[in-house]
């Protein structure tokens, strides 16, 4: 994830990182991927889908605003501390959405940002942030980068029988 | 005089309402579909209390699309009285009729209790006859009413007196102990910047008859069909002048 979630960007500046990415087909097919350096793309868009397919994967952050009372992460940063890791400063707990779009072009991206704001987010209390997923889809938790990814493998093989008792 | 009483799929204090106003000498309420497009045979709107849609998303963030929504945002826009309770206040400032947005209880715990909430105005359509000072005795009952609002926005809430309802202790006093939820200032209801709408977390519609402990909530109820009249009195007293 891009890690700037609930640090105060706005919809609007993301807006104008979404209009960056070429987001038609032919665009896309016209710029080869070599001429894409990973450097000169912006994080936040760094999962540019690379399927020339109908479907988009989108992934939606949602979290609350740093003024906004988040009870529930305090909840969970007490128990964090109070289970062996006093180093916990704060936790903040927010909504992760996946969807799938059928067709993919800027305009539906910009249909979904208009749907960010009106349905799935409240800019009363909460940012989002969206990102466009790689296609594949396993793990479920897919994350932009492979060495990411072969980490969240990792967790995921560690079932519940080997998480610690309580005590 | 007859009030609408919109049911989304999840209210749950629609008959209380429907009740509460048929209680009254005068008034009339009738249940409202939210597929329904009009609301032009109403005097005014009732939203009333439950978890429309599941409360899924956020409380109110998928009810504020209902077909309904649209005649009720256009009838309120002309003037006519809305009354949001509950999740009804949620739905309210989901939609941006009214500022401001309810969060989880600072607690983490769904409150049920009665409070005493302090009238802050003593001139509002809902609440003629109830001095400025004077204390409502109400039931809450809500998981996610703690009213949160922006500085500028608390501030313009304050400038115009559109806070209407604090929590308060049984001598009207303003403290934290008597806050339910954590609302911001212990706010508990406030009104648009025209008046019209407005917004509680207590249930005023659980609270019209002494014998379920208060009847506090009436004066609500009845305080919008003084209005109603006194406006529909003074818009006849134009026409025959016209």
């Amino acid at each position: 994830m891009g890690g700037k979630v609930g640090t105060g960007f706005t919809g609007k500046s993301l807006f104008y990182v979404a209009q960056q990415v070429p987001t038609s087909l032919a665009e896309m097919k016209n710029q080869k991927r070599s001429s894409l350096k990973p450097e000169s793309r912006n994080p936040l868009v760094s999962a540019v889908s690379c399927k020339y397919g109908e479907t988009m994967k989108v992934k939606v952050v949602v979290m609350p605003k740093a003024a906004v009372l988040d009870p529930q992460g305090n909840a969970v940063r007490d128990a964090m501390r109070h289970l062996g890791m006093p180093e916990v400063r704060s936790v903040r707990i927010g909504k992760y959405m996946e969807i799938e779009v059928d067709g993919e072009n800027g305009e539906l991206e910009s249909r979904l940002h208009g749907l960010c704001r009106d349905l799935l987010s409240n800019p009363v209390i909460e940012d989002y942030e969206l990102q466009k997923a790689e296609v594949p889809s396993t793990p479920a938790f897919g994350v932009a980068d492979k060495e990411q990814k072969s980490e969240v493998r990792s967790h995921k093989s560690e079932d519940r029988g080997q998480r610690s008792q309580v005590r | 005089m007859k009030f609408a009483v919109i049911q989304f799929p999840g209210s749950n204090c629609d008959q209380d309402c429907i009740a509460a106003i048929n209680g009254i000498d005068g008034l009339a309420a009738e249940y409202v579909w939210h597929k329904q497009t009009s609301l032009d045979d109403f005097d005014a709107i009732i939203l009333p209390g439950g978890f429309a849609y599941g409360d899924y998303l956020r409380c109110g963030a998928i009810a504020r699309f209902s077909p309904i929504m649209q005649a009720v945002a256009s009838d309120a826009h002309a003037g006519k009285l809305v009354l949001g309770i509950c999740n009804g206040f949620q739905i309210l400032c989901e939609a941006g009729l009214l500022p401001g947005a309810l969060v989880r209880n600072r607690s983490l715990r769904f409150v049920c209790d009665t409070i005493a909430a302090r009238l802050e105005v003593d001139d509002s359509p809902f609440t003629h006859g109830c001095p400025k000072g004077s204390l409502l005795r109400l039931p809450v009952a809500h998981g996610e009413g703690c009213f949160f609002a922006n500085a500028q926005t608390l501030r313009e809430l304050n400038d115009n007196r559109q806070v209407i309802l604090r929590y308060a202790d049984n001598r009207g006093c303003i403290i934290p102990e008597a806050n339910p939820n954590g609302s911001v200032e212990n706010i508990a209801g406030i009104c648009n910047r025209e008046r019209n709408i407005f917004g509680l977390m207590p249930h005023p519609d659980r609270a019209s008859d002494a014998r379920l402990g208060s009847a506090d909530g009436a004066k609500i109820f009845r305080s919008m069909m003084q209005t109603i009249s006194a406006n529909s009195a003074t818009s006849e007293r134009a026409k025959q002048v016209a």
